[in-house]
């Protein structure tokens, strides 16, 4: 297991995070929650940043209080509300690197920037909010990490600069032995790259699913009130009252669309899953 | 720590233009020859309050939190802090140091000895510095550290301001106390304040270590 976190507990006022999670080797895991959800700081947690009431987080399978600095190299990160001090340039902070990472590929980095479009000797202060998401991401893929992890890689990014870079995380992962976990508030980003998705909510993981499972037999039926009274509510999760009746959730789209041909059905999409998932509710 | 060094040093950059008005302007005092004791205390001060700078810039804009994602342990950051300090303070103080002495050789020489341990002291009073407003930048940011160093000064001065008054009113004599302190042998004076200060660089860095153990980004 890459990373694991087991039992944490970690409370601010009346919020409390209480997530377990695992990110398996060669997985790309993906976290969605709505803002506010905990994101944030479950990836704080997870790079020991904060320090937690109850739990422990485990990388490479070592608590990471216990991880040499050698294996700290093995880890890439893009944190959503910071970076390298805006006072640096990418020159800058290319020489920062290669005297912090063994692995770290200087000449290949800087191309990845030029290709990019980002100037290399400009102050990062005067980057726009795109560009400098795109140098965080760049850093963190620069040194052969064999875990990443990006809170909202992807904020600030144009639709072409988000596929650019869903693409070049694709690309990082063919060495086979990689594993990203990754956050974003945009859910088609993680429905094309995730292999399994942890829906958060309120600190909570209300949700944890593969991508494949949550898009294929997940989905909604819409069904009028004397429909609902008669249906089979074993595979229902969470039901939300509507106009014409209720909408219903299902994780066994499957026997519906068999036993109930008559019901609507409609394939789920994420963000569908996470609209019920949080303000439906639960049978 | 290589790494840390090398971006407080690039960071340093932030910063030339200002350095370099300091290093002219220090220059030109020396060659005038206004008061060499002065320039070389406060060329070292300014130097060594670069690693305040440094710290400043790491925690702009929410800094320091991509910071400890790096392979840099918060025990190392602590360290790489005086570190700096010394690597700038020092070389501004050596080479203001030589700078002066030898415009004092130029000038015949007079008063080389005393110029001299005077710079020594200045060295410790710097390395003193440092050991207190390192802990106190770390512990309350930029904002706030301004304001706590300000009541520490303070505190400093009132605490000198008593000892003074209470001398005088038990009648103690502190000017021949000093005196007696001088006519010691300069070597074991300057050995005694040199093992002072940098105890007080490493006490100060156990508490800024502790400082950045506690901290949550």
């Amino acid at each position: 297991m890459l990373l694991e976190m087991e039992n944490i507990q970690k409370t601010y006022g009346d919020f409390t995070l209480n997530c377990p999670l695992k990110l398996q080797s060669g997985y790309i895991t993906g976290l969605i929650g709505t803002n506010g959800a905990g994101k944030t700081t479950l990836f704080k947690s997870a790079l020991g940043l904060i320090t937690l009431d109850q739990g422990e987080v485990k990388i490479f399978d070592k608590p990471y209080s216990q991880l040499s600095l050698k294996e700290r190299q093995d880890m890439g990160v893009v944190l959503a509300d910071s970076g390298f001090s805006g006072y640096l340039t990418i020159q800058d902070i290319a020489k920062i690197m290669k005297n912090m990472y063994q692995l770290f590929d200087q000449d290949r980095f800087l191309k990845k920037c030029r290709e990019s479009g980002l100037p290399l000797n400009k102050r990062g202060k005067d980057f726009s909010a795109g560009m400098k998401a795109r140098v965080r991401v760049l850093a963190a893929m620069s040194h052969e990490a064999k875990l990443l992890i990006l809170d909202e890689p992807t904020a600030g990014l144009d639709v072409l600069a988000r596929e650019e870079l869903l693409d070049s995380i694709r690309e990082y992962m063919e060495p086979g032995d990689r594993s990203i976990l990754i956050s974003s508030h945009i859910s088609t980003d993680l429905e094309q790259l995730c292999d399994d998705l942890y829906l958060i909510d309120h600190g909570a993981i209300v949700l944890h699913e593969e991508t494949d499972v949550l898009l294929g037999s997940y989905g909604l039926l819409k069904v009028t009130e004397e429909q609902e009274q008669k249906l089979d509510k074993r595979y229902i999760l969470r039901k939300k009252k509507e106009a014409y009746g209720y909408r219903l959730l299902t994780n066994k789209i499957g026997f519906y669309r068999e036993s109930q041909p008559e019901i609507v059905l409609e394939k789920g999409s994420v963000d569908e899953v996470i609209t019920m998932m949080i303000r439906g509710e639960r049978l | 720590m290589k790494g840390l060094l090398i971006k407080d040093l690039l960071l340093l950059k932030n910063q030339q233009r200002f350095f370099l008005l300091v290093f002219f302007l220090s220059a030109g005092m020396l060659l005038l020859d206004v008061n060499s004791f002065f320039v070389i205390n406060y060329v070292t001060l300014i130097f060594t309050m670069f690693t305040l700078s440094s710290i400043s810039y790491d925690e702009f804009d929410n800094g320091f939190a991509y910071l400890f994602t790096l392979p840099i342990t918060r025990n190392q950051y602590a360290a790489e802090k005086y570190v700096f300090g010394f690597v700038t303070g020092g070389s501004a103080w050596i080479i203001v140091t030589v700078f002066a002495v030898i415009m004092n050789f130029v000038r015949g020489g007079a008063g080389m000895l005393e110029l001299v341990i005077t710079a020594l002291l200045y060295l410790f009073l710097s390395l003193l510095f440092m050991a207190v407003v390192v802990p106190v930048q770390l512990k309350f940011g930029t904002e706030k550290g301004r304001i706590v160093l300000i009541f520490i000064i303070g505190i400093i001065f009132a605490a000198a301001f008593i000892v003074v008054k209470a001398a005088k009113t038990f009648q103690l004599d502190l000017s021949t106390a000093a005196a007696a302190l001088m006519s010691l042998a300069a070597g074991s004076v300057i050995t005694v304040l040199l093992l002072i200060s940098l105890a007080a660089v490493f006490g100060s860095y156990l508490i800024s270590v502790n400082i950045m153990k506690k901290k949550q980004f």
